[in-house]
């Protein structure tokens, strides 16, 4: 699989200048405010996005360039073919974490951001997302292809988001405390909860996307 | 030995199927795979390499079964397609990357010799490369894992004849080596008089001739005659005929008995493409 996640970190290498200009956008509100709380947890959220939306990009590359064909006639399983689909997926959100985290660091170092327990809670959300997102996505791609997936994707990422904006509204103007003050005190539990949920459609969505890929005829 | 073995091999689609498709390349020959677009050489390529399922008969590839011995058989087989697969962002060295970790075979010294032959540039991305040195740059990285067997699916498609002359003579190169084999698709019937041995030739996904390339040139003719001489030919020495305005034009499956037979009519050797003419837009008597 090595050779597999060779080309997959040397096609997409150009991707990680992009790092360097969100770094760059990230600094804008901490220097113009003085406050780095909003740019710390600003960058830790976009970075782990982009490293979740790797995996989309290397699947469009792939068939862009033909090589969801080529690979094919490479000495590897078509189970190979998929773990190195979700194991670079994970590096690359591995990667945009550790480089949203190690800016919370440098903000905190410079004293104008903290890290405390809400960091981690929100770090843990993010990768349990991102994990859900990977899970959704690389099934989808190998049933019907990187166009109609991302319209797919938009439609299940957009649903819930506006569900979420409704009950919110909603919870906010009935109940006492609001939404807000709901998700607050379920915070400590989805902490660990999510990341839980993540792990496991990580192992659920592996299982279908080998299913689904073994019957694709390329 | 046989490199490649298809036996009975059906693959049904809703509009177009292939039907008991037969043949078998030979260890250490040039086998060209003929036939119009369409006619199902992709299709026999994606089967053998298990890109898709066959709903019936059997492919051994180096003696062994091409879906459970895949991984095996993969490592021995350099594949090329129409089209160069790689990123366009990378660049050669990227690609030696790559393909280094891929192939326990992989031969760094083979790859950047057969580059420099090629003329490949080492300081370009591939998206400046024309399409002859994408090609060439296939063609280099299939080569160079030290593969048995080459499967080209039309790779000298629309390159200029130098190129594909160059790439020729790499491929007469290779079956130096008694234990190589190629299995070519074309629709350049040129190229596949020049370096093929055996000729397997698919048109709506039947296999209408599968042999050597030398005994078809050899066997099959190509009657030239006018109306009068034509009525007299009887329609089993013939395979089909086309008429035009200077008479009839008719494709013998045995030039010499057919010269025996009709001495008085003009008869001249038949090239691969006049074989494929006329047996897909050729008539039957």
């Amino acid at each position: 699989m090595k050779g597999l996640l060779v080309k997959e970190f040397l096609g997409t290498k150009s991707f990680f200048r992009i790092y360097i200009f969100i770094i760059a956008i990230c600094l804008i509100p901490m220097i113009a405010t003085g406050d780095g709380e909003f740019s710390a947890g600003f960058a830790t959220g976009i970075c782990t996005f982009i490293g979740g939306m790797m995996c989309f990009t290397s699947f469009a590359y792939d068939a862009s360039s033909r090589w969801d064909k080529f690979v094919l006639t490479l000495p590897y399983t078509r189970r190979q073919i998929v773990g190195s689909k979700y194991a670079f997926s994970l590096i690359m959100v591995g990667i945009g974490m550790g480089i949203g985290f190690a800016l919370n660091l440098v903000f905190a170092a410079a004293r104008v951001a903290t890290i405390d327990m809400e960091v981690a809670a929100v770090m843990a959300m993010l990768v349990s997302f991102a994990f859900l997102f990977i899970s959704i996505v690389i099934p989808l791609i190998y049933k019907f292809g990187v166009e109609k997936s991302r319209i797919v994707v938009i439609i299940i990422f957009l649903v819930p988001f506006m569900a979420f904006i409704a009950i919110s509204n909603t919870m906010e103007s009935g109940v006492e405390g609001g939404f807000a003050g709901s998700l607050q005190s379920m915070l400590p539990l989805l902490m660990w909860l999510l990341p839980l949920i993540g792990v496991a459609a990580l192992a659920v969505s592996y299982q279908i996307a080998v299913r689904v890929y073994r019957n694709k005829e390329v | 030995m046989d490199s490649i073995i298809l036996n009975h091999i059906t693959k049904q689609y809703n509009d177009f199927a292939l039907r008991d498709v037969s043949f078998a390349v030979p260890q250490g020959s040039i086998m060209g795979l003929i036939g119009e677009n369409g006619a199902g050489k992709t299709t026999t390529i994606k089967l053998i390499l298990n890109m898709i399922r066959a709903d019936a008969g059997s492919i051994r590839v180096f003696g062994l079964d091409h879906v459970k011995d895949e991984r095996e058989i993969k490592e021995q087989i350099g594949v090329v397609m129409d089209e160069s697969c790689f990123y366009e962002a990378l660049k050669l060295r990227d690609v030696a990357a790559i393909m280094r970790n891929m192939f326990k075979t992989w031969d760094d010294a083979m790859f950047s010799s057969l580059a420099k032959n090629f003329g490949l540039p080492g300081n370009k991305k591939l998206k400046e490369f024309s399409r002859g040195m994408k090609m060439k740059l296939s063609i280099a990285a299939a080569l160079a894992h030290r593969p048995k067997l080459l499967i080209l699916d039309e790779a000298t498609s629309g390159l200029d004849p130098i190129v594909r002359s160059e790439i020729l003579d790499v491929f007469l190169d290779f079956i130096q080596d008694e234990e190589h084999s190629i299995l070519i698709s074309s629709h350049i019937t040129s190229d596949l008089e020049k370096v093929a041995d055996y000729i397997t030739f698919i048109h709506e996904g039947r296999v209408v001739l599968s042999e050597s390339k030398d005994k078809m040139l050899y066997e099959y003719g190509i009657l030239k005659c006018g109306a009068d001489d034509f009525a007299k030919i009887d329609a089993g020495d013939i395979v089909s005929f086309r008429k035009s305005g200077f008479g009839y034009e008719a494709l013998t499956a045995d030039k010499n008995a057919a010269a025996h037979k009709y001495g008085n009519m003009v008869i001249d050797s038949a090239s691969l493409e006049d074989i494929m003419l006329f047996t897909v837009k050729g008539e039957r008597k």
